[in-house]
């Protein structure tokens, strides 16, 4: 199976962390994969305004990723995966939209019939590449690190369409971390939303939504906490200094994405893996 | 709101919700209050409630809602739908209801005509940033070796665009500005 990659606005501008890491676990396991060429934003952030345009990017990047061949597209932030994933499920109750979405695709000479399977990192890191795999490549085991899993709204709910884990009570990730050697047991605090939809209309709300839970994670004696999407690592992550100040507490606490986390644990390059750009720090993580 | 003109009732905000989301169903909502305590945005802001987000539109008293700019502080976290023991969906009302306010020409926050004249521009949210390290270096897309981004065509681009509406919210934003 060849996976269009998909990068999605904030990894491709400014969280290439994400970026780098994704690559670099990806290529690490031969995972098959390219960049979609010519790839455009989702569509997510701007839903809410307009419908239509919404429908017309992800029907896009379907589009573009069936012209050049993919057998499905991967992607690496929870907003850009449940966009493609949701989008078949609406044109399916809005015919009279796919014709106006086909009829935008028309002017670039696209076209989008059915979409391409739409996968989560988290998806392939579980089910392409598995626990067992994962577990024998781990050179250096992340013992006595407590991480707080933090799966990300979209990448659980809805559940009328298909998502990596379950929306009540996901374990993927946790079971990944475990296996690299850490203990990731859950919180009541789990599901809560690191509240990244609203850090444009309302960033002071936004970031004590993000820093509530960062708060109650300290206070739980976690000492890592771990993201799959770009959004809930800003938030939860290189947001931690700001975040303190709305609820008046010292955040400080390491934040990395699950694909760093997974390259800790291999023993890959920390900038290739694009810790440097972490700025919540990591190296305690390895007992640095 | 302590009494509501009658004459501000639109019966048909349902089905024009249904034209946008099949989910929504405002009018299947037995205010159990199951989505307002899940949700995060009630936590923060003591004026939003889904449920009764969604009993306003049922009653196709929207105007006040669509004219407060409250809609805008869901977080879009899909708890209330994901709980919700009738299967409606208040995140799918209060997306509809968004989506409707923008037609009738309610500027949104500005965020969002700024991110899609980006995505016009650039064919993402945002342009590419230099982003700090830990030690105060900047880093480019270019030195950290990833490969170029962009739209090819970007004239192309913004001529589908039009078709799907890009136009009516540009002049949205220039509307704002020019208050």
């Amino acid at each position: 199976m060849k996976y269009g990659f998909f990068i999605g606005c904030t990894s491709q501008n400014d969280s290439y962390e994400n970026e780098l890491s994704s690559r670099e676990i990806l290529t690490y396991f031969k995972i098959d994969y390219a960049d979609i060429e010519d790839q455009n934003c989702c569509g997510t952030p701007i839903k809410n305004t307009k419908y239509e345009l919404w429908a017309f990017l992800a029907a896009r990047v379907h589009a573009l990723a069936r012209k050049q061949g993919f057998d499905a597209i991967a992607t690496i932030c929870n907003g850009c995966d449940l966009s493609l994933a949701e989008l078949e499920y609406e044109l399916s109750q809005h015919p009279d939209l796919r014709e106006k979405v086909n009829k935008a695709l028309a002017k670039e000479g696209l076209q989008y019939d059915e979409p391409l399977p739409v996968r989560n990192i988290l998806t392939i890191l579980y089910e392409d590449i598995g626990l067992e795999k994962l577990k024998k490549h781990v050179k250096h085991k992340l013992k006595k690190l407590k991480i707080a899993a933090h799966y990300g709204c979209h990448a659980i709910r809805p559940t009328t369409i298909t998502r990596p884990d379950d929306a009540e009570q996901p374990t993927k990730m946790q079971e990944i971390l475990e296996v690299l050697g850490a203990k990731a047991p859950t919180y009541p605090e789990l599901l809560d939303c690191c509240g990244a939809n609203i850090i444009g209309v309302n960033p002071e709300k936004s970031l004590t939504a993000a820093g509530t839970k960062v708060d109650i994670i300290k206070q739980r004696g976690y000492n890592g906490i771990c993201n799959i999407c770009p959004f809930c690592q800003k938030q939860l992550g290189n947001s931690q200094e700001v975040a303190g100040r709305m609820i008046q507490k010292d955040l400080k606490i390491p934040s990395l994405y699950l694909t760093q986390y997974i390259g800790l644990a291999l023993g890959l390059d920390e900038e290739a893996l694009g810790l440097q750009m972490n700025l919540t720090g990591w190296e305690s993580i390895l007992g640095k | 709101m302590d009494t509501i003109e009658y004459s501000t009732r639109d019966t048909e905000i349902i089905s024009k919700i249904k034209t946008i989301s099949e989910e929504a169903k405002p009018e299947d909502c037995y205010t159990c209050l199951k989505c307002t305590n899940g949700c995060p945005a009630a936590k923060l802001f003591e004026e939003f409630a889904p449920h009764k987000i969604q009993v306003a539109a049922h009653m196709g008293f929207i105007d006040e809602l669509i004219n407060s700019g409250i809609l805008w502080y869901c977080f879009t976290c899909y708890t209330c739908q994901t709980r919700c023991p009738q299967k409606t969906s208040p995140v799918q009302t209060i997306m509809s209801l968004t989506n409707i306010a923008v037609s009738r020409g309610i500027s949104p926050p500005k965020i969002y005509p700024e991110m899609i004249k980006t995505i016009s521009e650039e064919g993402a949210i945002l342009k590419p940033r230099e982003v700090s390290t830990i030690d105060f270096d900047f880093l480019s897309r270019d030195d950290l070796d990833l490969p170029e981004r962009g739209i090819k065509n970007p004239t192309q681009f913004k001529e589908a665009l039009k078709v799907v509406g890009l136009n009516e919210i540009l002049a949205l934003k220039e509307s704002e500005v020019q208050k």
